[in-house]
């Protein structure tokens, strides 16, 4: 019966692993991002968040493949899809937005046979029909002068009106999933609040689910619903936003929440809180991969690695979950010290 | 006497009988052992200003006086002295250091340049600067490529303080870096600060990090400062519309605090000829502001502010 209340995840991502000729780089990770929801997937440079997201259209690097795992979406595993199909699905079931609003369009072509193409691509429209849709888009996320920025060419836009443009493309054909890499970064503070307000109000009008990927905890507290924090190759917690920010369980986590600059904190007051070490050291390593940087790490820590273990009812794509042994032993002891 | 005093700064960029004036007429002063902060958005000249302070731009107009002595016009040899109490960090760890040096030699240069010839003090100079920034004498042998980005960044930091400077510029010196190197570096430079008795001047465009290490703030927009006051009074109580809307796009780690995309437009769409150079962008603008250029005004409790309604 539960499952007939739950709504049915838009994408399903089961024990996927992509691997370099070097040697793997994502693990086996497992996540579901559920209708018209945003999934923010978080995690520093070499983390593998960024693979994780390509590989979900297949838009690896030549030299990566996907070792092994499932990418369900609309009951397909787009790891095996033939490309035919594939082609079918990206821009018009799951779209995706890169970080570089710079080099992400076609410099020698107009705006609008940017969108254009997209449109002509997956309905059937008249050139003219398409035309119309394109500058309908351009005014739906804030491009003023829609009839006339249709003509321009890429160079004639700034960092964040190239971004809404990249934003136009990608929800131009109503797409299911839209997958947000790094979409603000290189985008001015000022621009990057008005980028994100426009992909959350485009994100509930067209009632899509948000796959996005970012190394900013502010971002994620203020527009995602559920988070998985990955480190080397690995989701280490999964947790809904609330329960995220009202107490990460991962050392990793913990970690990246106080090691941010907080609200109020001077470096007169406070001292930041330091992870030790880098994610390099992660390499090689047999047990725990952030055994080499946990402060609360023990011997058996660098044993074995901890499988995603859930804290509650439900899988882990819909409860929270930890990777850390030593989580149920801090948990007694917490226990055993307010019972004391 | 302020360790740093500028006055009237103005650094330009000509290019094809076009010249843009980065930095357009800036005053500001840094005390000994003080943090100052300079933020502001790409464009804004926060870069130009901070390599115009340590000279690696030649401005076109104002003075520079640091300890009384106006460096403003200085030719490159008699800069070099200069050079030993002003110091520089990068923004990027990967591009500021030679790959085709060891560490031990990006470490020996400043010294040798600047007059330490006796080898026996110039390792004991390296071996301390080397142990403040936590690596091993070992790092000494070795190549930039075989460092992570925040040990790079540590040794970049380490050139910079070899010569005991007074005064140290970094622009931009954790933006390239994880979040958890961030803590590193920003804890490595507090503690240096104490060690040394330094002063900073830290460009960032992240206010969230200014905000935690500078002790005084300056807010530049377009080639100006449009507001500057110590650290807890500018977050308390901004008084510039564009401070303003910068503390609040900030989207804070706190839940349900939405940041607010107050601002529409961007800075890049070039400086109006007469009035304030915000008004386009400004929610509070009025007639006044079409007309007259706002001029930074002294505030009693020591913060000034370049807005006609603050």
């Amino acid at each position: 019966m539960i499952l007939a209340q739950r709504p049915h995840p838009v994408l399903e991502v089961l024990d996927l692993r992509i691997g370099f000729p070097q040697g793997t780089a994502v693990h086996g990770i497992t996540f579901a991002i559920e209708q018209g929801t945003t999934m923010a997937l978080v995690g520093e440079s070499g983390c593998g968040k960024s693979l994780t997201a390509f590989s979900i259209l297949r838009l690896l690097p030549p030299t990566a493949s996907i070792l092994g795992g499932q990418v369900v979406f609309n009951g397909q595993d787009l790891a095996t899809v033939s490309s035919r199909e594939l082609r079918r699905i990206r821009g018009k079931g799951i779209s995706i937005i890169l970080q570089e609003p710079m080099t992400s369009l076609n410099p020698v072509l107009t705006i609008g046979a940017q969108i254009h193409e997209i449109i002509r691509r997956h309905e059937r429209l008249s050139r003219r029909k398409a035309k119309s849709r394109a500058i309908e888009l351009l005014d739906l996320v804030g491009i003023s002068e829609p009839h006339r920025r249709y003509d321009q060419f890429p160079h004639h836009f700034s960092g964040g009106m190239r971004q809404r443009v990249m934003i136009a493309i990608a929800v131009a054909c109503n797409p299911q999933l839209l997958i947000a890499d790094e979409p603000t970064t290189a985008l001015d503070v000022t621009i990057q609040a008005q980028v994100m307000e426009l992909l959350a109000r485009l994100r509930q009008q067209l009632s899509m689910a948000m796959l996005l990927i970012t190394h900013d905890l502010g971002a994620v507290a203020q527009w995602a619903d559920r988070v998985a924090v990955m480190y080397a190759g690995r989701i280490v917690e999964q947790a809904s936003v609330n329960e995220f920010f009202a107490g990460a369980k991962h050392p990793y986590s913990q970690g990246l929440l106080n090691s941010s600059v907080g609200d109020g904190a001077h470096y007169t007051n406070r001292r930041l809180t330091e992870i030790k070490g880098s994610i390099a050291s992660a390499a090689g390593a047999t047990g725990c991969s952030f055994a080499p940087r946990c402060p609360a790490a023990v011997a058996a820590c660098h044993g074995a690695q901890p499988a995603l273990e859930t804290f509650g009812p439900g899988t882990i794509s819909d409860t929270w979950s930890v990777a850390c042994s030593q989580l149920r032993f801090q948990k007694d002891r917490r226990d055993a010290v307010a019972v004391g | 006497m302020p360790l740093l005093s500028v006055e009237n700064l103005r650094t330009s960029y000509t290019s094809r009988g076009h010249t843009l004036h980065a930095v357009d007429g800036v005053s500001l002063e840094i005390g000994e052992n003080e943090t100052v902060g300079l933020v502001g958005e790409s464009g804004c000249g926060k870069s130009t200003l901070g390599k115009t302070i340590v000279r690696l731009l030649r401005p076109s107009e104002g003075v520079i006086r640091l300890n009384d002595q106006d460096i403003s016009q200085l030719g490159e040899r008699s800069l070099r002295a200069v050079r030993r109490t002003v110091q520089m960090v990068f923004q990027d760890p990967f591009g500021s250091l030679n790959p085709r040096q060891r560490v031990g030699t990006i470490l020996d240069t400043p010294l040798w340049v600047h007059g330490v010839k006796d080898a026996k003090a110039r390792r004991r100079r390296i071996l301390e600067i080397i142990g403040k920034i936590s690596l091993p004498e070992a790092a000494l042998q070795r190549y930039p490529h075989e460092f992570s980005g925040g040990q790079r960044q540590r040794i970049g930091i380490a050139r910079a303080l070899v010569l005991r400077p007074k005064l140290v510029v970094c622009d931009e010196p954790v933006s390239a870096l994880d979040l958890s190197i961030q803590a590193q570096i920003l804890n490595l430079l507090v503690d240096l600060k104490k060690d040394f008795g330094l002063a900073y001047l830290f460009i960032s465009h992240d206010l969230s990090v200014v905000r935690y290490f500078a002790d005084r703030v300056l807010v530049m927009y377009l080639g100006r400062v449009v507001e500057s006051a110590d650290h807890a009074t500018l977050w308390r109580n901004p008084r510039h519309p564009y401070t303003r809307a910068l503390l609040a796009s900030i989207p804070s780690a706190t839940l349900g605090r939405k940041p607010a995309a107050v601002l529409s437009g961007e800075a890049g769409q070039g400086i109006p000829e007469r009035g304030c150079r915000f008004r386009a962008r400004c929610p509070v603008a009025v007639k006044q502001c079409e007309t007259d250029d706002p001029a930074l005004r002294k505030l009693p409790d020591g913060s000034a502010v370049a807005c006609h309604l603050a």
